[in-house]
């Protein structure tokens, strides 16, 4: 097992340039996401550490040693891609037993390595078949296995999930980060599923157009978005965004009502952020409340998202299910510990 | 670094042979084309090229005589290959039995030697024993065939090539019509549109593409390629009733031996087709972006 | 699609019948009159297909012309065209089809026009320079000139082919360990086998049927079969049975084969025009 660094990596595609300058290190037996928008630059970095893609400057190190030169075959990494990518001439023992044999290894021990990998998915009994006989989450446990038959250095996963339905997904994320901790291997993991991010990771890379925006715990980057963009991408439903002017210790709405801040802030264009699933709603008008108006209410059956505004601010707030919504007279907190200050202009969390 | 020069290295090999069989047979032509080459008499050469424009574009209504042929028979052709295929196109397109059975059979004829093909109907359509001059006799017309007559010549080369390449359209119309999606047809159907207006509003419109790309193939190659038939059917005869350009270029080449004249009729092709080859890849270009 | 009137039925039976009775009866016609004597050519109509078969015309132009030495030529030439071409063309596909680069498609162009050129442009100087290296009538020299047409055919067909292929198999192999050629010829090639054994097919077909180069090009030695036709029919205006019996050697094996092949046959066409 071994770490992974990626180290003031650039890349351009022509004139483009697509990554500036990327510094990440994984430590081993670290579990790692890259989450970010489309074409954000994700799979870029990936390819880049497998070897598939060339970088314009910069340095790759897997377990201390510098692979930058080397070919993909002399990395020895693992990888598993958004399409699977099996081998659609071969059956499912020769896909998975393809490393082994370009390693010239016995055939004993290859029979008995798929045998084992083989089980350890649950795939003993599809061996014989070709891909294409194969449904989506089958074909998915033999790309699994094909990584981890020869034991690599390191895992590098493309959106590995996106092809399946939203079931298979959450039975298959479970699966891969226990076959991982139980493994212990080195993974880097591309995804633009926040809640894969977020449930899977040890730690979390938000990237936005190549350049990274935060990285920390999946909770650190939940409860203290570096910036109005992480703040943005995670969390569903989304973080409420008010734009507010500073006064004093408070900030003060669009409409006029001001806000206590708990803090100076500086004076200038801020971003009030809170989470929906703070803000407390009720009919009773505390001493720091202000009046809400409802506007549409989304039943989940688990919980209410309900939608409406301060003074014709929006808000959102996500509320019980099985307590009774307030009625015309309906009042929000938003306190205090759970208020995010964001400045306007560069996006930084204040 | 190096990895950008690998797509070099692949295409080297067959860049260097293309360019070889292309730009040096190309200058040659160009050569050819400017001086008077006679293989019969070695001793004729220099520098001639507005000579010989002049001797074939000018002097001389043959050239023109040819490029009127060509253009009677490549309309004539693809019209009827077109409106061929796209019929026998539908009927494949509707499921009955037998269909994957009898298919092959229609697309035998353009499997089969261009050569052969020509020889085939020269004598189908033979005066003295041919299939169709037995027909003709039993109505009293002894010894009559179409190839003999200036005036007729041509349609039996057309029926001969409509016999070969319809299969062609065939083949392309019908893969087009399988690609096309489903739904719209079914919207027509709910819409209430019969059997023919779905045709034509539904299924033609959305085949275009396809059919702007067959007929155009189909044109190029039957301005190319109307050799092989017309040598043996006819050689360009009667008189000059069948000459096209390709035989035209071959029979100064290597029946009059003027090389240069000869030249001159093909380059003139080619910068024909050149223009032909440029739309039909804007309209291949255009599909890519849609 | 819908159900259809029974008029629609019938129509389309009757035009198919009739459609079919057309492209069938002239290879009929060759197919008995290879087998009839000269003087049952002359019959008349009631007799074309009603006669007693011989061999005779068969064993005429075996015993009196090199047809076998002429079937030989078509094949070899056919042959090592298409295996030159398959392999230096789908070399290039993948250059093609794998690397973006500036002018990549101004290059399959570039190629691909090759492909629509009026034969008698290259066959003028190819004769000429040929005249002079001395590859008239050797089976190298149509096998260079069959060139000009099957390699860019290859090129052609083979990179639309490889670009349906996902890229991720051969990066699959390489991340498995494999070094890049290795994972194409490991992965690449086994996936695109029918994809090349059609393009192969259509490239036999294409040299076994070429008629100019190889009038213009070859005179004893490396002449092929379809030279030979319009030979028997100047020599034997009247034999009709004679140049019959040729035709039938020279279609007979593309039509057998093309009836195994068919299914990659109508891949192969109907990928090119519609992919891509
Ligand atoms: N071969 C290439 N040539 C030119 N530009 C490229 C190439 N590959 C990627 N790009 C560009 O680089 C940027 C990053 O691409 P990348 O594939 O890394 O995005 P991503 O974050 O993986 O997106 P997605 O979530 O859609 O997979 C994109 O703007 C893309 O257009
Ligand atoms: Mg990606």
């Amino acid at each position: 097992m071994a770490s992974i660094e990626v180290k003031n990596l650039k890349k351009k595609f022509g004139e483009v340039k697509v990554i500036e300058d990327f510094s990440l290190t994984v430590k081993d037996r670290e579990f790692i996401s890259l989450l970010g928008p489309s074409g954000c630059g994700k799979s870029t970095i990936l390819r880049i550490v497998a070897g598939l893609e060339e970088l314009t400057s910069g340095n790759i190190l897997i377990g201390g040693k510098v692979v930058t030169p080397l070919e993909p075959k002399d990395r020895d990494i693992a990888m598993v891609f958004q399409n699977y990518a099996l081998y659609p001439h071969k059956t499912i023992f020769e896909n998975l037993a393809y490393g082994l044999r370009i390693r010239k290894k016995s055939e004993t021990e290859i029979t008995a390595r798929v045998k084992e990998v083989a089980s350890l998915l649950q795939i003993e009994q599809l061996l014989e078949r070709r891909p294409a006989q194969l449904s989506g989450g089958q074909q998915q446990r033999v790309a699994m296995g094909r990584a981890i038959m020869r034991e690599p250095q390191a895992f590098l996963f493309d959106e590995p999930l996106s092809n399946l339905d939203a079931k298979l997904r959450n039975h298959m994320r479970v699966e891969i980060r226990q076959l991982q901790q139980r493994l212990g291997i080195t993974t880097l993991y591309v995804t633009h599923d926040q809640v894969e991010a977020m449930t899977m990771s040890d730690r979390i890379v938000v990237l936005n157009q190549g350049d990274i925006e935060q990285i920390g715990r999946p909770l650190e980057i939940y409860e203290k978005p570096a910036s109005l963009f992480v703040a943005n991408f995670i969390g569903s439903p989304a973080m409420n965004l008010i734009k507010v002017k500073t006064d004093a210790g408070n900030v003060v709405l669009p409409s006029g009502s001001p806000v206590a801040a708990g803090r100076t802030l500086p004076s200038g264009e801020i971003t009030l952020g809170i989470r929906p699933e703070r803000i407390k709603l009720s009919g009773n008008k505390g001493a720091q409340s202000l009046p809400y108006r409802i506007t549409l209410v989304e039943e989940l059956g688990s919980q209410k998202i309900v939608h409406g505004n301060i003074e014709g601010t929006d808000l959102t707030v996500v509320f019980p299910e099985d307590t009774a919504l307030p009625g015309e007279a309906a009042f929000v907190d938003l306190p205090l510990n759970y208020l995010h200050f964001f400045d306007a202009r560069s996006g930084k969390r204040l | 670094m190096l990895r950008r020069l690998r797509p070099l290295l692949f295409l080297s090999p067959t860049l260097l042979i293309l360019l070889s069989i292309t730009l040096f047979p190309l200058v040659y032509s160009l050569y050819l084309a400017s001086h008077t080459v006679i293989l019969t008499n070695p001793m004729l050469s220099g520098w001639s090229l507005t000579d010989n424009l002049r001797e074939v574009f000018i002097e001389s209504p043959e050239y023109w005589e040819s490029m009127l042929t060509t253009l009677i028979l490549v309309v004539a052709v693809v019209t009827l290959e077109f409106v061929l295929g796209l019929m026998l196109a539908y009927f494949f397109f509707s499921n009955f039995r037998g269909r994957n059975l009898i298919f092959p059979f229609f697309l035998m004829p353009m499997m089969l030697t261009p050569v052969v093909v020509g020889t085939i109907w020269r004598f189908l359509f033979n005066g003295e024993f041919g299939l169709i001059a037995g027909l003709l006799k039993a109505v009293g017309v002894e010894n009559y065939s179409i190839l003999n007559q200036p005036s007729t010549a041509l349609v039996g080369i057309v029926i001969a090539d409509v016999w070969q390449w319809t299969p062609f359209m065939l083949l392309l119309l019908l893969a087009g019509m399988r690609a096309l999606p489903r739904s719209p047809f079914e919207a027509a159907q709910v819409d209430g549109a019969n059997a023919f207006q779905i045709f034509r509003d539904i299924m033609l419109p959305m085949m275009k593409p396809i059919i702007i790309i067959a007929v155009l193939m189909r044109t190029i190659d039957a301005f190319n390629r109307m050799f092989d038939i017309i040598y043996i059917m006819t050689n360009g005869g009667p008189g000059r009733a069948s000459e096209t350009l390709a035989v035209m270029a071959f029979r100064q080449s290597f029946e009059y031996f003027f090389m240069h004249q000869g030249a001159i009729v093909a380059l003139s092709m080619l910068v024909i087709i050149t223009i032909m080859v440029k739309i039909l890849n804007r309209f291949i270009a255009g599909r890519k972006g849609a | 699609m819908s159900p259809k009137s029974r008029l629609y039925w019938i129509v389309c039976y009757g035009i198919l019948a009739l459609y079919g009775a057309f492209t069938l009866l002239p290879i009929l016609y060759l197919a008995v009159s290879s087998f009839k004597t000269q003087q049952q050519i002359y019959d008349g109509i009631a007799a074309t297909f009603w006669f007693t078969p011989t061999l005779d015309s068969y064993r005429f132009i075996f015993e009196t012309k090199p047809i076998l030495q002429m079937l030989t030529n078509t094949l070899i030439v056919s042959v090592g065209s298409t295996v030159f071409s398959l392999f230096f063309g789908t070399i290039a596909a993948y250059g093609l089809a794998r690397y973006n680069f500036r002018g990549r498609d101004d290059l399959a162009f570039y190629i691909l026009s090759i492909r629509m050129f009026p034969p008698i442009v290259a066959a003028l100087p190819i004769f000429m320079i040929f005249n002079g290296l001395n590859l008239l009538d050797t089976k190298t020299g149509l096998i260079i000139a069959y060139t000009t047409f099957n390699l860019p055919f290859v090129v052609w067909m083979m990179t639309g082919f490889i670009k349906a292929v996902p890229v991720q198999l051969e990066e699959a192999a390489m991340v498995d360990g494999q070094s890049h050629l290795g994972a194409i010829w490991d992965i690449l090639v086994p996936v695109l086998r029918p994809s090349i054994f059609a393009v192969a097919i259509f490239c036999i077909i294409f040299s076994w049927n070429e008629f100019l180069f190889a009038l213009i090009l070859t005179k004893s030695q490396a002449k092929t079969l379809p030279v030979a036709i319009p030979e028997f029919i100047t020599w034997t205006e009247v034999g009709w049975n004679y140049v019959a019996a040729a035709g039938m050697v020279l279609v007979a094996p593309v039509l057998v084969f093309s009836f195994l092949a068919q299914r990659y046959m109508v891949r192969g066409m109907s990928m090119g025009a519609i992919k891509d």
